[in-house]
């Protein structure tokens, strides 16, 4: 059954798959959203929303966290793996 | 003849250390014996039971159970990981999948496969110099509702009796990989159930498996969240080593981290 996050899936699934292209997140959001079909409402809560805010519109929740964190907006601290990896 | 020498269990996750530090050493240094434990053991083949976070299968085409046939794989890099091309042990990975098919439990060859941190952060912990060939084997959660506790069981009980009839001296070492409760971009994100976590384990330790496996992913859901459902892959290496003796190794519930953390030892029967 179609849901309002459909297309926010597939563009996600998209820069999933292609690393390249994550930066338009940022840079120009507005021709992902073109190129997938993404309605006003949905544009709307991937411009600003917060994570609950995706979260109720029906968005995936391991793709609510990929979008924030190339959105620029992780819900999470970045911290570098080597912390721990250079001392396994 | 193959046989399981040893099983294990962890949660597929590390945060940052600022503000957590002691936290952050007792997981990492219980994540380090882990691998300690396993390379004591000299296994010729490690099978990694894990879930996916939706950077190798897609919403279009649910996908419960695979598995990573390839002789390499390169991993998804996600959190920072090294992409070095780790081993995979392409014989007992098809292997496994035409038994499963055999015995009526569908699984898919996962082929592509990048592996992300699911898989990468035990291993890259296990088998620091890549040397040790791994079959990821996947229990995507992120499927909900399916696969279920059951359905996880099932697999277990699948892989013990495929190593148990395979033809080889293989070493196999077994790990389920996720968990425990955590909720993941939605509401409740940061919260941990710390007394499910521990009585989970508890269950585990007393030989509750059957109970674990009568549980509904809605429960587990609802008790320790999406990321909480990843303790299918517990259930999963629980059930491939009947009667095992659980050791607890480490548990710490970390807000910060969103996760509670676990590890654990099964002890294999005699």
């Amino acid at each position: 059954m179609a849901g309002a996050a459909d297309g926010i899936h597939a563009l996600i699934e998209h820069l999933v798959r292609h690393e390249e292209e994550r930066p338009l997140v940022r840079s120009d959001p507005e021709a992902l959203f073109a190129r997938f079909g993404i309605d006003e409402p949905a544009r709307a809560v991937l411009r600003e929303g917060s994570r609950d805010a995706l979260s109720r519109f029906g968005v995936h929740g391991n793709y609510v966290i990929k979008w924030l964190i190339w959105s620029g907006r992780p819900t999470l601290p970045f911290f570098a793996m080597s912390h721990f990896f250079d001392r396994r | 003849m193959a046989s399981i020498v040893g099983a294990f269990a962890m949660s597929h996750q590390l945060g940052s250390p600022d503000g957590v530090e002691e936290q952050s050493e007792r997981v990492f240094q219980g994540m380090r014996e882990i691998g300690r434990r396993i390379r004591a053991l000299a296994p010729t083949a490690l099978l990694i039971v894990t879930s996916d976070h939706l950077n190798n299968f897609s919403l279009t085409r649910p996908t419960p159970f695979a598995i990573g046939t390839a002789d390499a794989f390169v991993p998804f890099g996600d959190m920072g990981l090294p992409r070095d091309p780790v081993p995979g042990a392409p014989a007992i990975a098809q292997g496994l999948l035409d038994f499963a098919a055999e015995h009526e439990v569908a699984v898919a060859a996962a082929d592509p496969l990048r592996p992300d941190h699911g898989v990468m952060i035990p291993l890259g912990v296990i088998d620091p110099e890549r040397r040790i060939p791994a079959v990821p084997i996947y229990v995507n959660t992120v499927f909900y509702p399916e696969p279920g506790p059951a359905d996880s069981q099932r697999l277990g009980g699948i892989i013990r009796d495929y190593v148990a009839a395979l033809d080889t001296t293989d070493r196999i070492v077994l790990i389920g990989a996720g968990g425990l409760s955590h909720w993941v971009g939605m509401p409740g994100e940061g919260t941990i159930n710390r007394d499910w976590d521990l009585a989970f384990v508890d269950d585990l330790a007393e030989g509750r498996l059957d109970v674990l496996a009568a549980r509904s992913n809605a429960q587990i859901l609802t008790d320790a969240g999406n990321g909480g459902l990843e303790v299918n892959a517990w259930i999963a290496a629980a059930a491939a080593v009947p009667g095992a003796k659980v050791e607890r190794l480490f548990y710490e519930a970390i807000p910060e981290w969103a996760t509670g953390m676990a590890g654990i030892q099964f002890h294999l029967a005699e």
